[in-house]
């Protein structure tokens, strides 16, 4: 009685609900490898966020040393930071650290205007401010560059 | 059951390899992804607690740094990478973060906060770095990672450095 009754599965529709399953368990595992990635790129992106970091404190205690080395740096040039166990200092020679990550900066000119705010460089009556560079810190690792701008100052007045 | 093969319901042989056929590929496929997927998740967990052990000592490094008075050089062991010691000192208070076999320990005023990485994550390499300028310190630490999930092992090394600001 129960084999007169039966409408079994066709292969048809097997065949959909397994291409339907597959379909299923291939799209989370994209999603999974997604996240993952995701993950990675995070630390290749921390690790570049903190070498810019500790690329401006470089630079600051550069600054702190002698604030000439910064002004006499050609505005709109790629420098580089040379680094020892020992001494800081400005390089034209690229740093490459741990054989991946890239470090340059780029030495940018502050205008003023006649109230010493700082203005675009188009603005009319606007002066250099021989005091202040803005720097750009950029670090190119493997999942592309983090660029990070801040404006140091001759603060120490030396 | 005489009744079922008279009806002639229910799959032909070549039905059923075929099926059988699908089912062998698609299950293995299956079974393979889920085994890659699992790879996939301890290195996950892997990079995470790395990333939270990093994030976790180089934010301390640095809040230590900068609140900082004076890099204490007698209770600091600079340029060594293998038992490293960082000794800040702000206002009579001592913090020392120190590599001690592969863990990283921090002690403030005397008291031991502990280990500052997650469970199973390993310091290989704490170096400090200390850079005298005209009117000041920097100091700099290398941080290397490591730790070991099943057969998947991972490293990193961090960078921090700031100068401290309390003796200009």
């Amino acid at each position: 009685m129960k084999q007169a009754k039966q409408s079994g599965v066709t292969l048809i529709e097997v065949i959909v609900g397994i291409g339907i399953v597959a379909v299923t368990l291939v799209a989370i595992g994209f999603g999974v490898n997604a996240y993952v990635d995701a993950r990675r790129e995070l630390i290749t992106e921390t690790k570049s966020t903190y070498l810019i970091e500790e690329g401006y404190e470089i630079i600051r205690a550069i600054r702190d040393n002698d604030w000439n080395t910064i002004e006499a740096l050609t505005t709109g040039s790629t420098y580089y930071l040379a680094v020892s166990t020992t001494t800081l200092a400005v390089s034209t020679t690229p740093e490459i650290i741990d054989s991946t990550y890239r470090r340059s900066f780029i030495v940018r000119a502050v205008y003023r205007n006649a109230s010493s705010d700082i203005v675009p460089s188009s603005t009319s009556g606007a002066t250099v401010d021989a005091g202040s560079r803005q720097i750009d810190v950029s670090v190119a690792g493997p999942t592309g560059t983090t660029t990070l701008s801040a404006i140091l100052s001759n603060l120490h007045a030396i | 059951m005489s009744k079922r093969v008279v009806q002639g319901k229910g799959f032909t042989l070549i039905e059923v390899l075929v099926y059988v056929a699908i089912l062998v590929t698609v299950s293995t496929a299956g079974v393979t992804l889920i085994l890659s997927l699992d790879d996939v998740i301890t290195e996950y967990k892997i990079e995470a607690s790395l990333y939270r052990s990093a994030t976790n000592v180089l934010e301390q490094v640095a809040v230590a740094l900068r609140e900082g008075e004076m890099l204490d050089v007698a209770n600091s062991l600079i340029a060594s990478s293998t038992a490293g010691k960082l000794t800040v000192e702000n206002g009579g208070v001592d913090t020392v973060f120190q590599k001690v076999g592969s863990d990283l320990m921090l002690t403030v005023d005397g008291v031991s906060k502990g280990d500052l990485l997650s469970n199973g994550v390993n310091v290989t390499n704490f170096t400090v770095y200390q850079y005298t300028t005209a009117i000041g310190t920097m100091v700099r630490v290398k941080l290397a990672l490591t730790t070991t999930v099943g057969s998947t092992t991972k490293s990193t090394t961090f960078y921090q450095g700031a100068v401290i600001r309390g003796d200009l």
